[in-house]
C-alpha cells in the first residue's frame, strides 16, 4: 500500500516539476507554431478548423508561454531559432479571423473558444514585435483603431472598457483612436437598449419606460465616455462628420434631445454624403416622434426627408410607416410597406443599396476589413 | 322540403365573411378553453365586448368554417439559423402548410439585417418551402422591425391575419424601438405567434415576443424539443382555427390613445384576446 502511495506522489512530483511543465509549454508551442506555417503557406482553412479544437484554457496557456519570449523578437534575430515577423504577423491574421468567425456564429456556438482568448493571443503578437521594424508601428495603430473595439463591441463589454480604455491611453491625440473607442461605447449603449428587460404590451407605458430608461442611461459610465472620446475626436477634427452623427445619436440616447438636434442639424448642414445625412434625418425623426408628447408632423417630415436621400433604405421606410400609422393613416403605411417588400425577393447585394442604419451598427467594421485586407497582402501578396 | 331560413344558414355558413376595411373596425381573435379544450359551438350573442368598460355592439362573428386564414411565416433569416436548424423551419413551415385548406394562403418573409419577402400570399404552398428551401440564411437580426413589416403585409380583408414567427435570437438590428414595434402592432388586426426554442430564450421567451404576442391576443410558445418545432406548429395553427373572430366598429368620435378591452362569453370559460388597441 505504502509503496503504491510512494509512486502516486512521486508521479505527481514529476507532474508538477518545472522540467515537465516546460516541456509541455514547449510542445504547446511548437503545436501552435506548425498552424502559424500552414497558415502563412496559405493552407488556410485547414489551419484555421485545427485551430478551432483548442480550447480556451489551452489558448491561455500559450498566451502565458508566449509572454516570457516578449521582447526577444527583433528584426532579423527570431527568438526560438523560428519565429520571424511573418509568422507573428501570420498569427496576429490568424487569430483575428478566429475571432471574427465567432462574432458572427456565436449563437449558434460554432467555435468553442471565446473570442477574447484569440483577441488577446492576436494582441499580445503584436507586442511581440519590435516598434521600431518597418511598417509595424503604422500597422499596430491601426489594429488599435479598428480592429479591437469592433469586434469588443459584438462580443464581451467588460473587453470593450479595457482594450479601449488602452487604446486611448497609447494615442491619445489619434482621431481615428478616439472615433473608434466613442463609437464602441455608443454602441454598447444601444445594444444595452436592445436587451431591455422590460417592454410593457401597453404603448404608452412602453413611451414611459423608454424615457426613464433613456435618462438612467445618461448616468452610466459607457454614456460618459462615449460622450468624452467623441467630444475629444471632434476637438481634433471640428465638423468631423461621423463624430458629429454619433456624438448626436447619443446625446439622443441618453435623453439631452437639444445637444443632439445641434449635432444632428449639424451633419446637415456640413455633410453631403446622403448615407450620413440619412441617418441624422432618422435621428431627428425618431427624437421628434419620441418626444412627450410626440411631434409627429415634424417627425414625418424628417423621415420622408430621410427617404429622399437613399430611397431604398428599409429603416426609413418603415420609420415612415409607423409615423403614418399614428397619424391614422394605415392605408398610406399599407402602401408604403407593400413598396419596400415588392422585388425584395433577392438579397441586396449591391453596395450603394446598403442600408445606412446597417452599416452605422457595425461601427468600425470598414476600417476593421480594411486592416484585414492589408494584413492579407502583406503575407499573400496579389497575383500580378 | 328544406326550410328557406335553414338554407340561408347553410349558405352563410359556407360562405366567406366580408370584414370592413381594416382601418373602419376593431377585430379581437378570441381563444375559450373550457376544461382544458378548446369551446367550439360558440355564437356572436354569446359573446360580449366592453372597450374601456363601455359596452361595444359586435357585428361579426367570424370562425373557421366562415374566415378564411392568410398566413404569414416571418422567419428569421440571420446567419445563426444555418444547417439543421434551416432544416428544421422547413419541416415547421411544411407541417403548418399541411394544414391549410384550399381557401387560405400562406406567405413568407425573411428577415435578418433585412427584410425580403420569399413569397407573396399564395394557395401554392409548394411554391413557399422551395423559397424556404433555397434561401441562405445571412446577417443580424432585425426582430421588431421586421414584426412592423408583417403587419403591413396583408392584402386581404377578409381573412384571419395570422402571422407565426419563428426566431433563435435576440434583437440585434432594428431601428424601431421596442415600444414603437408595440405602437404599430396595437393599431393592427394581425394575431402574432412566436416560436423559439427553449435552448436560445432559456425556457421564456424575450420580451419583445412577450409583448408582441400579448398585445395582438396571441401566444409566445417555447419548445424544449427542437424535433417538436413541427408538431408544435401543427398545434397552433389548430388551435388557430379554433378561435373566433369578433369585429365591431369603434365610434367615430373615439379619442386617441389606448382602449382598454374585456371579452366575456356566456358559460364562462378561459379566455384569450388583446387586451386592448390603439387609435
Amino acid at each position: 500500500m505504502k509503496a503504491a502511495s510512494g509512486v502516486r506522489v512521486l508521479a505527481l512530483a514529476m507532474v508538477l516539476s518545472p522540467g515537465v511543465l516546460r516541456a509541455e509549454a514547449q510542445s504547446l508551442i511548437d503545436e501552435y507554431h506548425a498552424l502559424v506555417r500552414r497558415y502563412r503557406e496559405n493552407d488556410r482553412e485547414p489551419a484555421l478548423r485545427a485551430l478551432d479544437s483548442w480550447t480556451e484554457s489551452q489558448l491561455e496557456r500559450l498566451r502565458g508561454d508566449l509572454a516570457d519570449l516578449r521582447g526577444s523578437l527583433v528584426p532579423g534575430q527570431p527568438p526560438s531559432g523560428r519565429w520571424d515577423v511573418v509568422d507573428m504577423r501570420a498569427a496576429v491574421l490568424m487569430q483575428t479571423e478566429r475571432a471574427l468567425v465567432y462574432v458572427y456564429n456565436k449563437p449558434s456556438g460554432v467555435l468553442p473558444n471565446a473570442p477574447s482568448a484569440h483577441l488577446d493571443l492576436a494582441k499580445r503578437m503584436i507586442e511581440f514585435v519590435d516598434p521600431r521594424h518597418e511598417g509595424w508601428s503604422e500597422f499596430r495603430l491601426e489594429w488599435w483603431r479598428s480592429v479591437v473595439p469592433w469586434i469588443y463591441r459584438h462580443t464581451d463589454r467588460e473587453g470593450v472598457r479595457g482594450y479601449t480604455l488602452e487604446a486611448v491611453g497609447l494615442f491619445p491625440k489619434d482621431i481615428e483612436v478616439r472615433l473608434a473607442v466613442g463609437t464602441a461605447f455608443e454602441l454598447s449603449l444601444r445594444s444595452d437598449w436592445a436587451a431591455t428587460p422590460d417592454v410593457p404590451a401597453e404603448p404608452d407605458a412602453g413611451h414611459r419606460v423608454f424615457l426613464k430608461r433613456r435618462l438612467e442611461r445618461a448616468r452610466t459610465e459607457d454614456a460618459r465616455l462615449a460622450l468624452e472620446n467623441l467630444t475629444a475626436a471632434l476637438t481634433l477634427s471640428p465638423n468631423h462628420p461621423e463624430a458629429l452623427l454619433r456624438r448626436g445619436r447619443t446625446y439622443q440616447l441618453t435623453g439631452q434631445d437639444s445637444k443632439a438636434v445641434a449635432d444632428l442639424r449639424a451633419v446637415l448642414a456640413s455633410v453631403a454624403s446622403p448615407h450620413h445625412r440619412q441617418l441624422a434625418r432618422l435621428f431627428l425623426g425618431e427624437i421628434h416622434q419620441t418626444a412627450s408628447p410626440p411631434r409627429l408632423d415634424e417627425a414625418r417630415g424628417e423621415y420622408e426627408a430621410a427617404l429622399l436621400e437613399v430611397p431604398g433604405a428599409q429603416s426609413a421606410r418603415l420609420a415612415l410607416a409607423t409615423v403614418l400609422l399614428l397619424l391614422d393613416d394605415r392605408e398610406g403605411a399599407e402602401a408604403l410597406a407593400q413598396e419596400m417588400l415588392e422585388g425584395s425577393a433577392a438579397p441586396r447585394a449591391d453596395a450603394a443599396f446598403f442600408e445606412p442604419w446597417s452599416l452605422y451598427g457595425l461601427g468600425q467594421a470598414p476600417l476593421a476589413l480594411r486592416t484585414f485586407s492589408r494584413m492579407r497582402t502583406e503575407l499573400w501578396p496579389p497575383k500580378p | 322540403m328544406t326550410p328557406v331560413w335553414l338554407l340561408a344558414l347553410a349558405l352563410a355558413l359556407q360562405a366567406p365573411l366580408t370584414f370592413k376595411a381594416s382601418t373602419e373596425v376593431v377585430r379581437v381573435d378570441v381563444l375559450v378553453m373550457r376544461g382544458g379544450r378548446p369551446a367550439s359551438g360558440l355564437r356572436l350573442e354569446d359573446f360580449e365586448v366592453r372597450e374601456n368598460g363601455v359596452r361595444r355592439n359586435v357585428e361579426t362573428l367570424g370562425t373557421d368554417a366562415n374566415t378564411p386564414i392568410d398566413m404569414l411565416l416571418l422567419f428569421d433569416g440571420s446567419a445563426s439559423v444555418r444547417g439543421a436548424r434551416q432544416q428544421l423551419l422547413l419541416e415547421a413551415a411544411s407541417a403548418a402548410m399541411k394544414g391549410l385548406r384550399p381557401t387560405d394562403r400562406a406567405g413568407l418573409l425573411l428577415f435578418s439585417h433585412e427584410i425580403r419577402r420569399l413569397t407573396k400570399f399564395t394557395s401554392d404552398w409548394d411554391s413557399v418551402i422551395g423559397a424556404l428551401k433555397a434561401s441562405v440564411p445571412s446577417g443580424s437580426t432585425s426582430l421588431g422591425d421586421s414584426l412592423v413589416a408583417a403587419s403591413l403585409a396583408f392584402d386581404r380583408t377578409e381573412a384571419r391575419r395570422l402571422v407565426f414567427l419563428f426566431t433563435d435570437g435576440a434583437d440585434t438590428s432594428s431601428f424601431l424601438q421596442d415600444y414603437q414595434v408595440i405602437e404599430a402592432l396595437a393599431r393592427g388586426n394581425v394575431l402574432v405567434y412566436s416560436f423559439t426554442l427553449d435552448e436560445e430564450t432559456g425556457g421564456a421567451p424575450g420580451p419583445l415576443l412577450k409583448a408582441a404576442t400579448e398585445v395582438t391576443g396571441g401566444r409566445a410558445v417555447t419548445e424544449k424539443n427542437p424535433k417538436k418545432l413541427a408538431a408544435v406548429f401543427r398545434e397552433a395553427l389548430e388551435e388557430v382555427r379554433a378561435r373566433y373572430l369578433l369585429s365591431y366598429t369603434p365610434d367615430a368620435n373615439t379619442a386617441p390613445g389606448w382602449r382598454r378591452l374585456e371579452v366575456k362569453v356566456k358559460g364562462g370559460g378561459r379566455i384569450s384576446a388583446r387586451k386592448g388597441y390603439a387609435r
